[in-house]
């Protein structure tokens, strides 16, 4: 269910914001499907939350259609450049060698992962942050597969490095139990995203994207006018007599 | 002490964008916070605090082009093309006041009163700059 994936990156950038560690390096800097390149000029490190791949079998082998056991590759580019630190600037972290910017993606590569895939800011954590816990227990199932790749580059005048991280997600769908319409602002959604709807602070840009999403889903559920399938009856004038002839429109009759 | 060629060319780009430039405005945007004080770089940009309006002058681009959306690990061809122009402007970065634009501000075109946002700051030789944009039809309710 492509809503899902909408869950995932919700639910993985509230969870990356509330690594203690992520957000120190990286505040304001977590983005969610950016499209635009990475400008020399802007602050870094930063990370954009893609999702891509999806597959998935249905769980119905014979039947076929809805639900799928979905797959989703979940990506995270985490970028960095070397920039020599002026008056304006107030990053709070500024590697000074290839060897430093080096381990500083690696450091918010092992904070991503811990943090995407168990819900604690490191394995040895003994609890796992509330956007952790609900990102484990609400929309992913489990992480079954994790690639790194690193590609960097000096040519455009600054040492740029890229972390590349893609995880394999296997996603939890909707169980349907009945057409009732859960209660709530976001009743409409499927879970998921009704979940991480509902944990969402109000206001937030990801409040926003999910409220706008259920005002389009309420369509779906708005009334319309139905013909009616029986004959319509008209109402007995004088009600208590017995009628002294009545027709029956034959066109009516099966 | 600048080289006699700066400053020949120096001369020469007021003339050139006296003569081929039209008038354009900078509105600079920055992300907003969120309910919780947090910068929030997903959510519709605001006006930004730091960075003000600037009307600026530039030599406007509209050239039309094939593009492709791009997908890791896959041809081009994947998806078919689509025809469009790609806006750009080719500006003198000192009207800026060293506050130049960056990616997300909006940028009104006076002649056509067209709105763009611009993806790409691209820094030529010379104090020239390519200002890359992109077609932003709601930046009108944006900035008015």
């Amino acid at each position: 269910m492509s809503l899902a994936r909408t869950a995932l990156r919700l639910g993985v950038i509230e969870a990356l914001r509330s690594h203690p560690v992520v957000e120190a390096m990286c505040p304001g800097r977590v983005y969610d499907s950016r499209i635009a390149d990475f400008d020399h000029g802007e602050p870094v490190p930063v990370i954009v939350v893609t999702t891509e791949e999806l597959a998935g079998e249905p769980w119905n082998e014979q039947n076929g259609g809805e639900p799928f056991n979905d797959s989703c590759d979940l990506v995270l580019e985490i970028a960095m450049t070397q920039l020599v630190q002026n008056s304006d600037a107030a990053f709070l972290y500024s590697p000074e060698t290839d060897s430093e910017m080096e381990a500083s993606l690696d450091l918010l590569e092992e904070c991503a992962s811990s943090i995407v895939t168990l819900g604690r800011p490191t394995p040895r954590s003994p609890r796992p942050t509330a956007a952790g816990k609900l990102l484990m227990s609400a929309v992913t199932r489990r992480v079954s597969k994790r690639t790194s790749s690193r590609f960097a580059s000096d040519q455009t005048g600054e040492k740029l490095a890229i972390h590349l991280l893609t995880f394999r997600v296997e996603l939890k769908g909707e169980q349907i139990d009945s057409y009732e319409i859960a209660p709530g602002p976001f009743g409409i959604l499927p879970d998921p995203l009704r979940t991480i709807a509902g944990a969402m602070v109000e206001g937030s840009s990801g409040y926003l994207t999910c409220q706008l999403i259920a005002e389009r889903l309420a369509l779906t559920v708005a009334p319309v006018a139905i013909p009616p399938s029986q004959p319509v009856v008209t109402p007995d004038q004088a009600p208590g007599t017995l009628p002294t002839s009545f027709s029956v429109d034959l066109s009516q009759v099966p | 002490m600048a080289s006699l060629f700066a400053q020949a060319w120096s001369d020469a780009s007021a003339d050139i964008d006296a003569e081929f430039g039209e008038n354009l405005t900078l509105y600079p945007r920055a992300a907003p916070t969120d309910p919780l004080g947090r910068a929030d770089p997903n959510a519709r940009s605001v006006p930004s605090m730091e960075r003000w309006t600037v009307p600026f002058v530039g030599i406007f681009f509209d050239k039309g082009a094939m593009l492709h959306a791009h997908g890791r690990s896959m041809a081009d061809s994947t998806t078919r093309p689509v025809v469009a122009e790609k806006p750009m402007v080719d500006v003198d970065r000192l009207q800026f006041g060293g506050r130049e634009p960056v990616q997300g501000d909006i940028v009104l075109r006076h002649d056509t009163e067209t709105f763009y946002e611009v993806t790409r700051f691209v820094v030529d030789d010379l104090n020239r700059a390519w200002m890359h944009l992109a077609e932003h039809r709601a930046a009108s309710a944006l900035v008015r």
